[in-house]
């Protein structure tokens, strides 16, 4: 009889945390109080180079490029301790020019890249040591919807509203395109099709490892984080974490009629991602636009986790940032900081 | 008598597992948004739902915009 209870009592346990281990709470992602911030050092304002609206970072070297999302250029390169700028990827509605880029990206060594997703080009910028080379531009499989690109030598990663699975796998030489796996179910929302969890996950950072191995995407309106691998022409989900999901309203039943909108409770989720060889970099919003409306991507959470999904770190920062970007040479962060003013900033890590 | 503790402790252990799973679900938006009813949204084309500037896309007629569409 006693044993019996014990096997029981045991059993019952087992099962009752297994059915919550795939979800955590939200409170999983608040620092701990009492814990010192991360430390930051403003490096340069982005105003002594006539940038006011920066989305996006990547530093190399003593270079950065910045995404701007209202000048006449889509992207400026700038050089720390130099006041010249220069523009690349005129906004313009003509062939070879952008009216918008996203995706910003820079974690293959030497090469920055942007991707027009009205018409499916990334445009790839390298780099020589300090010195910025003529940007060109790769098309990407046509007829389908790109949303988010990231480049590691010949092969490109992407996400966007495909119907075929999550991520597009294309090599530009040959022309192969594989898709492999598939969008994160919602537990409020059971049953959605492909295209609609497309929609609904559309906001996405993806970022590749320095190694070109595996690459994490974060989704910007949850806490959703998925962790693949590229082994071969294959992509394989290494982990995928759920912290939680979006409260959102869906309505339609076919693309042209489908609304998503979220709820203005959500708590905005991953902004930004910057990856290394060894760590997962997260910037956590944690806010509502009922909590904060103007300042939803001002983040001052930042998540580690190694490559196998472990969370090795949770701090707060010491202002707010809306993106960042790693440095290998330094082996840091750098961002977007808020002082109010937009700034470069340095983590002290 | 230590039967009876035994069952009792028992009896607690599963108490928490199951305060434990419940908390969690609570906290999560599955249980927040039961509340919020998907079909408010089939309002037709005049459904008021604008997409704001923001990080991100809204999908409107099958195209990406840049923004995010919110609705209370």
């Amino acid at each position: 009889m006693k044993h019996k209870i014990y096997f029981f009592t045991i059993a019952t346990a087992i099962i009752l945390f297994s059915c919550t281990s795939s979800e955590q709470p939200v409170e999983a992602l608040r620092p701990e109080e009492g814990q010192e911030a991360i430390k930051m050092e403003v490096v340069a304002s982005f105003e002594q180079w006539g940038i006011n609206n920066p989305r996006g970072i990547v530093k190399s070297n003593h270079s950065v490029a910045v995404a701007n999302r209202t000048s006449h250029h889509n992207i400026s390169l700038v050089k720390l301790g130099d006041f010249t700028r220069t523009d690349r990827i005129t906004r313009s509605r003509h062939n070879g020019q952008a009216l918008h880029t996203n995706a910003l990206d820079g974690s293959a060594s030497h090469e920055i890249t942007a991707l027009n997703f009205q018409s499916g080009q990334l445009y790839v910028t390298p780099q020589t040591g300090n010195e910025w080379r003529g940007t060109y531009c790769i098309q990407l499989p046509e007829g389908v919807q790109h949303l988010t690109a990231a480049k590691s030598g010949k092969r490109i990663v992407a996400t966007g509203l495909y119907e075929q699975g999550r991520y597009l796998l294309y090599s530009p030489e040959d022309g192969s395109t594989g898709y492999f796996l598939s969008y994160p179910e919602h537990p409020d929302h059971p049953g959605l099709d492909e295209y609609t969890k497309s929609a609904l996950y559309a906001s996405s950072v993806l970022r590749i490892r320095p190694d070109g191995q595996a690459f994490a995407c974060s989704d910007m309106r949850s806490g959703l984080l998925d962790i693949c691998r590229i082994e071969g022409d294959k992509i394989e989900r290494i982990q995928q974490l759920c912290f939680y999901y979006p409260q959102v309203h869906i309505s339609g039943n076919s693309p042209k009629n489908l609304k998503i909108a979220y709820d203005k409770n959500t708590i905005h989720g991953f902004m930004d991602v910057a990856v290394s060889n060894e760590r997962i970099y997260v910037l956590y919003s944690g806010k509502s636009k009922k909590q904060d409306r103007y300042n939803l991507t001002h983040c001052q959470t930042l998540i580690t986790f190694d490559w196998a999904g472990n969370q090795t770190d949770l701090r707060s920062l010491e202002m707010p940032v809306s993106n960042i970007c790693y440095d290998a040479e330094e082996n840091t962060l750098y961002g977007i900081g808020y002082t109010p003013e937009a700034a470069i900033v340095k983590f002290i890590l | 008598m230590k039967k009876n503790i035994r069952k009792i402790i028992s009896l607690v252990v599963i108490i928490v597992c199951g305060i434990t799973l419940y908390y969690t679900n609570f906290t999560n938006s599955s249980a927040i948004s039961s509340f919020i009813n998907p079909e408010a949204l089939a309002g037709g084309e005049n459904s008021g739902l604008t997409c704001e500037d923001a990080p991100g896309f809204c999908i409107i007629d099958g195209l990406p915009v840049n923004g995010v569409t919110y609705k209370e």
